[in-house]
This record gives C-alpha cells, structure tokens and sequence, in this order.
C-alpha cells in the first residue's frame, strides 16, 4: 500500500506542475505513466482473490530519452507492475535500455535490453494510453509473459524500406537472451502448474523477426512474425505434500507419494519453442479493426531426481502445439471516448480442441481452451487521463494459472465473467 | 450593397477552402516529399530528409487543419495519430514532437529550428518558412 501511496503522490505532483505530454531538461526527454485497475470476477479467480474483487492491478514505468545527434539516441525505460498474485511493485525491472543508431531509414541497430517483436501490439501490451482495452486478448497477449516476451538482452537490425508503389516494409530482427525473472509472472504462472518449484530459470538466446507490410491500400498494413527460442531451463526442489495437493489432475494424485520425491532436484527444460504469427490491421475513418493468428510449437522435458521418477512419469519429453485467434474493432465515437470489442480463442493443445484428451487425464476438459468475449469504453478526462470500463464473457479456464487460487480446482467453472475498471495518468 | 455581399462570400469561400500546407526551415534543401515519405514522417516510421539530415517533426493540436493533414496523408484521426506517438515514445523509438496551439506558434517554431518539419493553413504561410510540396 505505502508502495502505491508513493507513486500515486509523485505523479500527482508531477502532472500539476507541467504540461501533459514531456518534460524536457537539457536535451533529456522525460515521460512516465501510471495504472491503477480493479478486477471483479463471478466465478473463478483470475490472477487473484478476484471473487472478492481487487485493486492488486497496478503498472508504472518512467523513461529517459535523449537524442544525440541526427542518428544517435540513448534511452532506458523503469517499469513495475503487480498483477493480482505477481509481479510485486517493489521490484522495478528495466523495461528496455538501449542505443540506437539509425544510419539511414532502411537500417538501423540498436544495443542493450531491446523490445521484441510480438505481434501487432505485443510492444503496446504495458501501454494502456495506446488502446481502449485495459487487456489486449490473451489468445496472443499473456500480461503475465511479459518478462519472456516483450524484450530481449541483446541487440536488433531494423528498418524501413519503401517498395516503390508497393508501399513500405517495416522490418526488425532482435536476437539476445530474455530477461526472465525468477519471481516474475511467467515463472511464478509456471511453477503453479508443476509439481516442483522452479527457483532458477535461464535462457540461451532467442530470435525474433517480424516484417510488416505498409501496403499501398491506405490504412492496411499486413504482419508476419516467427520466433524461435532456444532452451529456457527452470530447476528447482520437488514441492510437499500439501503444495502437490493443490495441483491440477492428475498432479494432485502425487501427493499421496510425497515422500518419495520431497526436496528431490527437478528441472523443466523449454528444448526448442517455436512461434508464428500472421496478422492484419485495417484503419479507416474512426475504425481501426485487428486480427492475428498466432501457433506456437514447444518440445518439453521434465526430469525429477529420484529412482521413482520414471515409474511416475515425472521424466517427460513431449512436444504441445498450441494456437491463439482474435478479431478485435475498435471505434472513436467522440474526441473523448472509443469504445472497442474483440472475440478471441486460445487452445493449449491444438490436436485437443475440445478437451476430451484432458477429461481422460482427470482434468476438465474445458481447461484447455479460453473463449473470450470483451467489450470496452474508454474515456479521455483529459489527454493525459484516461478511465476504462471492460467487461470479458469466458467459455473455458485455460486463463487460471493462479492455481492456487482455484481450489478446489474441481469446483472452477467453466463459464465466467469478468469486469475491470481502470485509470490511467501519463505525461 | 450587392458587391459588398459578393465580396463577403468571396472571402468566407476563400477561408472556408484554405488548404494545409507543409511547411519547412529554410536549411533544408529538399523542394518537395514523395506522399509515402510524408505518411512515414508522420507515423514516426521515416527519420529523414531525402537528403539525409533528420526530421524534426512540429504538429499542431487538434483543429481542422490538423485533421485534414493526419487523414489525407496518414489516413488517421488525431486519436489514432496520438496513440501511434504514444508507442513511440512509451518504447524508446522517438521523441514526442512538439505541438501548437496556433499556426503562428508553429511556424515561429519551425522557422527558429534547422530540419523542422511543419503544418500550417496556407493562408498563415510567412517568409520565415519554406514551403514543402507533397508529390
């Protein structure tokens, strides 16, 4: 609370005492943000106690820019974030810190932590002032992958080229190691599916490319992005017996035999991930509408120390494709106000789309799939204020990885509504 | 009374149809932008000159002349262009551009800074500046 308390006063001050775009001082350019959300769901808990209702949806970032000369420019962006159970505020992260060189507008590099290429707005997904959604669709958009997603520790080549009459290619290749984070939401989410603590996590290095089309049909522009990553490990201690009871069918059943694997040495290695993604977004007028198509390709492995571990299949090797769809149209109805709406779906494993392979392992099979329907309005108080409503209508619980939070994990329903109120400040 | 009218009509026609146009400092060499290099300007998506040096882009707040420049050669409303801005800065790729309240404020503005990059009512073009045509 004394974390939000803080931040809430700084930037108060800072909007009352400025204009609402920059601050500038000796050629530095400043700009921050701050988001302050709450999340009521009717049935199951999303990311948090969210039956209760919670406030625990809270994002803030300051960033430093300077222009060096015509084709140099440095700059570094701080960035916290609590998301119901993760995440923690007082654990800031460098969002990106980078040198940029442009050399010309068809080449350019940049050096140190730099934002990766993720869809149309997989760079948008912390920046609520860019959208009417307070959560982008989560077929595509995991808030909660950030840390593994949205940048890289290394450096990217990008450009732009124009094609004659063809319009324009947008084009960028980043390659470096993700930032992932120990007791950021992708580990934590992940841990809370395992049957052992993942305590320690490394990456080799990934690759990401991404070309968009800047076609000379005005206001459409076509996307396509792969990504590969190579060996994301998290290694741990094996959990205890009341830790394994929470967890998903047939996990749960392994607490009966706790004491054979407690403490044991375990690990969970990601061998080779594979990403695609195809999209389109079209402007026109006050519409802007969205679609992308997103398949991912993942070989896994977990191994547990332990001379029991292959008697209970706790040394695996498999392969998951899984895949993610969204149209999405957003509308500006006044200066003031856009209101937005998509459907998106998300299935975790592509040749079991309705579940019935994950009823059999004794999960439900509505776990599998997330279909999603959301409606959102956005308001503009001022330019640098905004206030959100939105509402989400789910068919499935593939979003619930706070596991720990849905138990019994029998009683999670399979359909389920969600309301988010949000604001907004930034300068 | 009648040419009196005539010339009322003449001149509220004459405000009524002023067009935008691009306005530059006079260091810059280039004449004219090809349309797409517009479009990338103003999408953040293009840096420079023709000639090279970089652009240091001036919009105006909102009004009629901004949202005929933003529609024709960008095909975005003022929201769209300001989300778009948004993204850039909040990224790290580019710095907000200055934004006027008045064609006067920008081009004492564009006129006072080398590379510059404008857009103002015709009718509000003055020797300071150097007009930029669109191909």
């Amino acid at each position: 609370m004394r974390n939000k308390t803080v931040l809430w006063t700084a930037l108060a001050m800072l909007l009352t005492t400025a204009s609402a775009w920059a601050y500038t001082w000796d050629g530095f350019d400043f700009h921050g943000f701050l988001d302050q959300g709450y999340i009521a769901t009717d049935k199951n808990n999303f990311l948090a106690n969210s039956k209760d209702g919670t406030f625990h949806l809270t994002d803030a970032a300051f960033n430093v820019r300077r222009q060096i000369n015509d084709k140099l420019s440095v700059g570094a962006q701080v960035f916290t974030y609590r998301d119901g159970d993760f995440g923690a505020l007082n654990r800031p992260m460098i969002d990106w810190a980078y040198v940029d060189y442009r050399w010309q507008d068809w080449l350019g590099v940049r050096a140190g932590k730099v934002k990766a290429s993720v869809g149309l707005y997989g760079d948008t997904l912390d920046l609520q002032m860019t959208r009417p959604f307070v959560f982008l669709p989560m077929s595509n958009y995991n808030p909660l992958y950030r840390e593994i997603e949205n940048a890289v520790w290394g450096g990217s080549v990008y450009g732009d080229v124009p094609v004659h009459k063809f319009g324009s290619l947008d084009y960028s290749i980043e390659v470096g190691m993700l930032g992932i984070g120990d007791e950021g939401g992708a580990a934590e989410s992940t841990m809370q599916s395992l049957p052992f603590n993942t305590d320690h996590s490394s990456n080799n290095y990934c690759v990401n490319e991404q070309v968009i089309w800047n076609t000379p049909y005005k206001g459409l522009k076509l996307e396509e992005i792969c990504v590969y990553v190579n060996r994301i490990d998290g290694t741990g201690l094996f959990k205890d017996q009341a830790e394994l009871a929470e967890l998903i069918p047939p996990l749960n059943g392994l607490a009966a035999y706790a004491p054979l694997f407690t403490g044991a040495n375990s690990r969970l290695q990601l061998t080779d991930t594979w990403n695609a993604t195809l999209g389109a977004e079209y402007q026109v007028d006050k519409w802007t509408f969205a679609a992308e198509y997103m398949r991912q390709w993942q070989d896994l492995s977990t191994s547990v120390n332990s001379p029991y571990a292959t008697t209970f299949g706790l040394d695996t090797n498999k392969g998951t494709i899984s895949d993610g769809f969204y149209l999405s149209a957003v509308r500006q109805i006044t200066s003031k106000l856009d209101l937005g709406a998509y459907y998106c779906l998300s299935f975790s494993n592509v040749r079991d789309r309705t579940g019935a392979t994950l009823a059999a392992t004794g999960d439900q099979s509505y776990h599998g799939f997330s279909k999603d329907l959301a409606l959102s309005a956005c308001y503009k108080i001022k330019p640098w204020w905004l206030v959100k409503a939105e509402g989400h209508v789910i068919n499935g619980t593939s979003y619930l990885v706070n596991v720990t939070d849905n138990q019994p994990w029998s009683d999670t329903s399979r359909y389920w509504l969600m309301g988010v109120l949000q604001t907004t400040l930034f300068f | 009374m009648k040419h009196l009218i005539t010339l009322l009509v003449l001149l509220v026609a004459a405000v009524a149809y002023a067009e935008p146009v691009f306005v530059a400092n006079k260091n810059v060499s280039d004449s004219s932008l090809p349309k797409d290099t517009v479009d990338g300007i103003l999408k953040g998506r293009v840096k420079s000159w023709p000639s090279g040096s970089h652009v240091v882009l001036a919009t105006l707040k909102g009004g009629s002349v901004g949202d005929a420049v933003l529609s024709t050669y960008a095909g975005m409303t003022s929201d769209q262009f300001n989300s778009n801005w948004n993204r850039l800065v909040f990224t790290g790729r580019a710095a907000q551009p200055k934004s006027f309240s008045s064609d006067k404020e920008l081009i004492d503005y564009v006129a006072s800074t080398p590379n510059a990059l404008g857009y103002v009512d015709s009718a509000s073009v003055t020797p300071d500046v150097k007009v930029i045509k669109v191909e």
